[in-house]
């Protein structure tokens, strides 16, 4: 485990390391300026110069990469060029708010991918088997800006159930602490079931059709043979081997969860990184744009380096050696 | 009611039809017309069948776990209460208390992410009330009556860390928490080595006295009916044909060779001292084989799993990079070869495998697989499919909508569209019902004599190898312990090519008295030291000298080689005279 788990981790540096270079010169490797953003064309040379050196933007490029390197081992993603404050502020106040709705959206797709994906293995080819593929496949058509927008026009609009946009309402400041976190909530409701409601289906129709699999298995029919009730057999037998190959695919939700969602964002003007992205991008505001991506690639090592870790815990076959080849016993499938 | 607790029928089954729904043509397909069955406390009783018959869906229908489009129709009691839908409560009691189900496959019936003492105590846990702690100490208890070794440590680990006789103890452990009175075991052995089977067949036979457990044992091997139950009922097309005492029953003769081997011919495949080691792996898989494949001529390799046939088999074939030794194939090095030439050589020398179901691409077309393994000069479709006895219109078919049988012909007939020297056969027919075993076999036969070719056979079937090789080679952990003549008589010397002759089952039949102990010891057990004879540790004409070094094989009489100095004296056994 531990021989294996360090060179797992030596791996997933060195991707990072890969990441972080490559962010850099493809960025800077782009055509035009990015001093061009921040100053006036007509400045003269010399403070032209001064605020080069000062962005950092002087010298060779390897020159600029080993700074950009020392920069980052201290934490330090740079100074915005558009807002002139540090990358870190900019991302540490996204962040919050992205978390809460991310999490929240795929805790209840979860939910949703589990309930679906029984229903649809159990009840195959029966009406509720129907209506489930029916509305999770509609909604998994639609695309998110007008899936948000309908929500917004009937929940919002028609009803007055939920707010329309932003993650507070304007008089926050004034509440209480419990009445401001009952008011997110009361503005998480759209974008989070936006967000859950367009993508439940892929995830479901993959662990039904694992479900389907292990249903089949002659360890499942033992099981009932025991006597074990449904319930029990489904659950504990059924599920438990099902999940494991969407292990993987939660280990690819990381990088979506702190990447925050960008359309969803945007429509619902909520305050977190897929906005800040869009935004950075629109007004070619590098450091952002090099801070956003670096985190969504570090995002994508750490949860594959995570997916793997719980793929293990999870199979013993992955994690215990095989011991029965060299006992022998049955017969060798070939 | 009263009376049938302690006498009466224990099981009752009238006019039982089962037919299901098939999605291609749309029609009903019967499946068993009318099965009349009845069991009473401690009875034992064998269906014999070929696969097909119903025999499976039958012990399904009896639990009430058909697989889903199955209807069933038909009275079944238990204990003189009639069982009616499946779902109910009741019938999952009987489920839990009175029916008890064993499979054939040990490591697909077995949850691979928990540990096998959790699977028994779960049962233990809902049908006997019992806590944890209490449910995992019973647990313990029947992985002991099944006769796992140190249980206590057994019971902490997953399915996927025990051999496959392991896994079926506890497989039988695990059916035994629901303290069955009747044992549905449905070819329990099928997928295990002979010496395996032995005593899992011996086990389940003492649980069924001290228990006074009914059993219902489903095998398509007639000859293992008699060793385990006292009635055989055979099965045909949906039907129980007759009822026979077991004590009656006459097996069928074993298959004779009919000519004697041909003179000499030269080798057209040959192998020194072949070795082969799987990259990460400390032991060599084949420890220094030589080995002489003739035209016309049929070389049985007889071995259990793991011994390293089928990787002698698949580095004959060059599917696998040799570690030591030579190969030539007609006087061609093949180890030198690369490329076209490497490709040339492999089409000479062809592989037929066990499972015809994987070794033949599901989404092609017989026809299809047959014209891509054919030369563009080679033998039509029509051709190939007629010389393995089939009809030429089976080609627009898929290979599921075959036969176990016709399966395997089909993936014989793709071998013969290259036009092959050699053809090497590893285990073609372990995974088909008797009949089709034996069509197989003569198959194989008629055509390696018809074209000359050299055919490598490997088997753990000693008695399938018995009716078509001239010599017999017999394996153990990658190395040939034994190799003898077949003339009229078997007779070998080694000490585990005797054990292996005294597990099979005819063998059994004629001696009960082998049954008593377990001759083999549990292989995890075995102590392995570098160097020196394999079977050191497990055996009983062990002497010191056995641990230091390996004997090397020598030969004793004509044509008959032995590595084991201890034996050469032994006296011929004829253990089995054909």
């Amino acid at each position: 485990m531990l021989p294996w788990l360090t060179r797992r981790l030596a791996q997933s540096l060195l991707l990072i390391f890969i990441l972080v270079s490559a962010v850099f010169f493809v960025v800077r490797l782009a055509p035009g300026d990015p001093l061009n953003q921040v100053v006036e064309e007509e400045l003269g040379a010399g403070d032209r110069e001064l605020i080069r050196q000062r962005l950092g933007l002087d010298g060779s490029l390897i020159e600029q990469y080993q700074r950009w390197l020392g920069s980052m081992l201290q934490g330090d993603l740079g100074t915005s060029l558009r807002q002139q404050r540090p990358v870190t502020e900019i991302i540490g106040e996204a962040m919050g708010p992205t978390l809460l709705l991310t999490l929240t959206a795929y805790g209840l797709q979860l939910i949703l991918v589990i309930a679906s994906a029984l229903i649809m293995a159990t009840r195959r080819g029966q009406p509720l088997d129907h209506a489930v593929q029916g509305i999770g496949l509609t909604f998994y058509s639609l695309p998110f800006f007008w899936l948000a927008l309908m929500f917004v026009l009937l929940f919002s609009r028609q009803l007055g159930w939920f707010p329309a946009g932003g993650w507070e309402s304007p008089d926050a400041a004034f509440l209480s602490v419990g009445e401001r976190w009952l008011d997110r909530l009361h503005h998480l409701v759209l974008p989070a079931m936006t967000l859950a409601l367009g993508a439940f289906m892929g995830p479901a129709r993959y662990l039904r059709a694992g479900l389907d699999d292990v249903l089949a298995q002659d360890y499942i029919l033992a099981a009932r043979a025991r006597g074990l009730s449904e319930r029990r057999v489904l659950l504990r037998h059924g599920l438990r081997n099902a999940l494991m190959p969407l292990i993987t695919l939660l280990g690819m939700w990381l990088p979506n969860l702190l990447g925050g969602a960008l359309v969803v964002e945007v429509v619902f003007g909520w305050p977190g990184m897929g906005r800040v992205t869009i935004e950075a991008i629109w007004a070619r505001d590098y450091p952002v744009i090099m801070a956003t991506t670096l985190l969504t690639g570090v995002a994508v090592v750490v949860g594959s380096t995570l997916a793997d870790l719980l793929y293990r815990w999870a199979d013993p076959r992955v994690r215990i050696p095989d011991l029965s080849e060299s006992e022998g016993g049955a017969h060798d499938a070939s | 009611m009263a009376d049938n607790e302690t006498t009466g029928s224990l099981l009752q089954v009238r006019n039982l039809c089962v037919d299901h729904f098939d999605p291609h043509t749309g029609a009903r397909l019967s499946v068993l017309r009318g099965v009349d069955l009845d069991f009473s406390p401690g009875q034992t009783m064998s269906l014999v069948g070929p696969s097909g018959c119903g025999k499976s869906i039958m012990a399904r229908a009896l639990l009430g776990l058909l697989p889903p489009g199955f209807n069933w129709q038909g009275e079944i009691h238990w204990r003189g209460e009639r069982l009616t839908d499946p779902d109910t409560a009741a019938w999952r009691q009987v489920r839990g208390r009175g029916l008890g189900l064993i499979l054939q496959e040990p490591q697909a019936s077995l949850n691979p992410v928990l540990r096998v003492g959790h699977q028994i105590a779960e049962t233990l846990r809902i049908h006997q009330g019992l806590d944890r702690a209490a449910a995992w100490n019973e647990a313990v208890q029947l992985l002991a009556e099944t006769r796992v070794p140190d249980p206590q440590l057994s019971a902490r680990k997953f399915p996927h860390q025990l051999s496959g006789g392991m896994r079926q103890r506890v497989l039988l452990a695990a059916t035994l928490a629901c303290n069955p009175e009747l044992l549905i075991a449905d070819e329990p052995t099928t997928a295990l080595d002979v010496s395996v089977q032995k005593d899992i067949l011996a086990l389940i036979r003492g649980l069924c006295r001290d228990r006074n457990m009914a059993l219902l044992f489903i095998t398509h091997d007639l000859n293992l009916a008699p060793l385990l139950t006292e009635q055989v009922a055979f099965m045909s097309e949906g039907c129980i044909e007759q009822v026979v005492p077991a004590a009656e029953l006459v097996l069928p003769a074993l298959p004779r060779r009919t000519e004697t081997a041909p003179a000499e011919a030269p080798a057209v495949l040959k192998a020194t001292n072949l070795s082969v080691v799987y990259p990460g792996a400390t032991r060599l898989a084949v420890a220094g084989v030589d080995l002489e494949l003739r035209p016309g001529q049929a070389v049985g390799l007889l071995g259990e799993s793991g011994c390293g046939k089928t990787s002698l088999g698949r580095a004959l074939s060059q599917h696998i990079g040799l570690q030591d030794g030579s190969l030539t194939l007609a006087g061609e090095d093949c180890r030198a070869s690369r490329g076209a030439q490497a490709r040339a050589q492999r089409r000479r020398v062809q592989m037929l495998f066990q499972d015809p179901g994987g070794s033949l691409d599901p989404r092609q077309r017989v026809g299809a697989a047959l014209r891509e393994a054919a030369a563009d000069q080679g033998p039509t479709n029509e051709q190939l499919l007629s010389e393995v006895g089939l009809d030429p219109a089976l080609q627009k078919r898929y290979p599921h909508q075959l036969s176990g049988g016709q399966r395997q012909r089909v993936a014989l007939a793709r071998c013969l569209a290259t036009s092959p020297d050699v053809l090497i056969a590893d285990e073609p027919t372990s995974a088909l019902d008797a009949e089709a075993r034996n069509l197989v076999l003569s198959l194989l036969e008629g055509i390696m004599r018809q074209r000359g070719l050299a055919l490598l056979l490997i088997s753990h079937d000693l008695e399938g190898l018995q009716g078509i090789c001239g010599q017999v080679n017999v394996m153990f952990d990658g190395l040939v312990v034994e190799s003898l003549p077949v003339g009229t008589s078997f007779n070998p010397l080694h000490p585990y090519s005797r054990e292996l002759v005294r597990a099979l089952p005819r063998t059994l039949r004629e001696d009960p008295a082998l049954w008593v102990q377990e001759t083999f010891l549990p292989r995890m057990e075995t102590p392995t030291s570098g160097s020196g004879c394999p079977r050191q540790g497990n055996c009983r004409l062990q002497k010191p000298i056995c641990g230091k070094e390996l004997p090397p094989l020598k030969m004793v009489s004509n044509n008959h080689w032995l590595r084991c100095p201890e034996a050469e004296a032994e006296e011929p056994s004829h253990f089995i005279d054909t």
